[in-house]
């Protein structure tokens, strides 16, 4: 067998090992306390809000965010951060302030269903089918990252590692259900900020300060967020269209304010507020997560210069596990292998706990099994569970022919969110949005995505990269999918006043009664203002 | 339910006191390389006893909240008896 890059100590299985029983053990214990499908695949309505904005930031801290925004900053620079300043916090705030009482006022289970109660069947249908096949592709994803980094830095065998990681969120979340999933994520949070930090603060006394950092770069453009984008000069190759248009706006929000991925964490908070401080408490972490997932990527392009000039062991995706195996001693190696598998643990426990659930209740007991007893759907939900995880392995073998996971990956939310998030924009805030408008313009924002992406690979569209390609489409998808909405809303009937209460701006719900008082200074609003005014100061500081 | 800083702090004591037994007792044969400057830095020890502090933290706070509502419940009881 080939060796990997790093002899590994007993003291760093031992760290391993002592984790997988702590997974294992909160599965175990949780046990007892599922007894209905609301249980399993809600959470039953009763997870804290500080766990649930733990857990709806460390769902999405998967392979993706911690290797991938490492890799994206080796590749891009400082510019990675449009990703957290630009795109996810003004979409977590807008969220929280506007888009949460909906979706928690409306008593759904799962993003799906609240297209069937704003518009109709069909809409959900395409929905729940496309979101269906969207996790158990992203899902694959974490697998294929985690068993190629093993292989590179300790020489583990590809099948086994992945064998066992499956086989371990098998056995939590079939244990636990969902619960066990978002509980995992909190551990698991808390282990990526103590296995990964170190690198931040290594990095950081071995350079001194952020400008002998900047004082490295080849390209001067890595220091700077904007400086460069008016000029089309800069790294990404972006232009203001694609970057604050497309990530900025579509790809961002059409990420966090409808994938249910993570609205799924905090509709498990315990009341309305709850859950609109879910996202709130998840972005004052995030502002800052730059810190682990950026920084690092700054440090490896100047640390190891060879990253980037293969698509095999020198890849970008690299970055991360080489500075860990550059820059720690055994143990506490073992600490940030173990971070990074549990990243990649949560991350695919996260899509397969969406997956059941939409399964279940969106598909299942909609269109194929319906009243049966709630034992019947727990039996399903759990069925869903070790099928989405079997097909996750599935995927998994196909990540291995694509090139780039970050690129795959963008190139999937453009199909599906982008659109999606139009649709939900005007079914939140446009009254006269009609049912067929609603599946039409999601059908045709999905196909225009799909048309933009042939054009570009016959090089009939061209971009100067992967990742202006991808901000354009979804500019495109979005704009087809609101004008097609539109256009097709006046020409159909729109649902009655009645059947609208609570699901649109400015219908209130009938049993809303007297809304609690809470101070200002206690508001989601007021602490959004507060997280928008940091991020304009970030923008700022690194302009 | 499981109160979920249990698990946490019990997991981060026993990989902090881990860390921190095992450097002290195999302090790295050279200083720390960072590029071209040794640090004099033996990182397991001071990062597992944070570790370790943090794991206390945790499964302290989960504690006195435990306490606190073992309280409530005997008070609840008193006061529905009288």
């Amino acid at each position: 067998m080939k060796t990997g890059l790093v002899t590994a100590q007993p003291i760093d299985y031992a760290v391993i090992l002592i984790y997988f029983i702590f997974v294992l053990g909160v599965g175990f214990k949780l046990k007892k306390n599922m007894k209905s499908s609301d249980d399993f695949l809600l959470a039953g309505h009763r997870i804290p809000s500080w766990v649930t904005g733990l857990a709806f930031l460390s769902a999405n801290l998967g392979a993706i965010e911690v290797m991938g925004m490492a890799a994206n900053a080796a590749q891009y620079g400082i510019m990675t951060c449009h990703f957290y300043w630009l795109g996810a916090i003004p979409a977590m705030v807008f969220l929280a302030v506007f888009m949460m009482p909906f979706y928690y006022k409306s008593k759904i289970r799962s993003v799906p269903e609240y297209l069937r109660k704003r518009f109709n069947e069909p809409t959900r249908a395409l929905n729940a089918i496309s979101f269906a096949v969207m996790t158990v592709l992203m899902s694959g994803i974490n697998l294929y990252a985690m068993a190629i980094v093993f292989k590179l830095l300790l020489g583990w065998d590809m099948n086994a590692s992945i064998a066992v990681a499956a086989f371990v969120v098998l056995a939590y979340t079939i244990t636990g259900g969902l619960t066990s999933s978002i509980y995992n994520e909190v551990l698991q949070f808390f282990l990526i900020v103590f296995g990964l930090l170190p690198v931040s603060i290594l990095g950081l006394l071995r350079f001194g300060s952020w400008q002998n950092i900047c004082d490295r770069f080849d390209n001067p453009g890595f220091a700077h967020l904007w400086k460069q984008v008016a000029t089309g000069t800069n790294p990404m190759g972006v232009d203001m269209i694609g970057l604050i248009g497309g990530l900025g706006f579509v790809l961002s929000f059409g990420y966090w304010c409808t994938d249910f991925l993570v609205i799924q964490r905090a509709l498990a908070a315990e009341d309305l507020r709850g859950a609109r401080m879910t996202p709130i408490i998840a972005a004052f972490p995030k502002i800052l997560f730059p810190v682990l997932t950026v920084l690092p990527g700054l440090f490896a392009i100047i640390l190891i210069p060879k990253l980037g000039t293969n698509n095999d062991d020198l890849s970008f995706n690299m970055a991360i596990p080489y500075l860990l195996a550059v820059m720690y001693p055994n143990g506490l190696f073992g600490l940030g292998i173990t971070a990074l598998l549990a990243s990649f643990m949560s991350g695919m426990a996260g899509n397969v706990t969406a997956f059941n659930t939409v399964w279940t209740y969106d598909i299942y007991q909609s269109y194929i099994a319906k009243n049966k007893s709630d034992a019947h759907y727990l039996w399903m939900g759990k069925l869903a569970t070790a099928i989405g995880i079997i097909i996750s392995v599935g995927t998994c073998y196909l990540c291995m022919n694509f090139k780039s996971i970050m690129d795959y990956m963008q190139l999937i939310f453009t199909f599906f969110n982008a659109p999606l998030f139009a649709t939900f924009l005007l079914g939140m805030f446009f009254r006269r949005t009609s049912p067929w408008g609603a599946f039409y313009g999601l059908l045709s924002g999905t196909m225009a995505a799909v048309v933009h992406y042939v054009l570009t690979l016959q090089h009939k569209v061209n971009y100067q990269s992967e990742m202006a390609g991808n901000f354009h489409r979804s500019v495109v998808a979005w704009t087809v999918c609101l004008i097609v909405t539109i256009t097709i809303s006046y020409l159909t009937k729109p649902k009655a006043v009645e059947e609208l209460r609570g699901l649109v701006w400015g219908v209130d719900a009938k049993d809303s009664g007297a809304a609690v008082k809470t101070s200002v200074f206690a508001s989601p609003g007021f602490f959004g203002v507060i997280l928008l005014a940091l991020t304009a100061y970030l923008n700022y500081l690194f302009f | 339910m499981l109160d979920v800083r249990l698990p946490i702090g019990w997991l981060f004591l026993v990989l902090g006191v881990m860390l921190a037994v095992y450097g002290y007792a195999n302090p790295p044969a050279e200083s720390l390389r960072l590029g071209q400057v040794l640090l004099p830095l033996n990182l397991d020890v001071p990062w597992g006893i944070l570790m370790a502090l943090f794991g206390i933290a945790m499964v302290s706070l989960a504690q006195i909240d435990k306490l606190k509502a073992l309280e409530k419940e005997l008070r609840d009881s008193q006061s529905s008896s009288i």
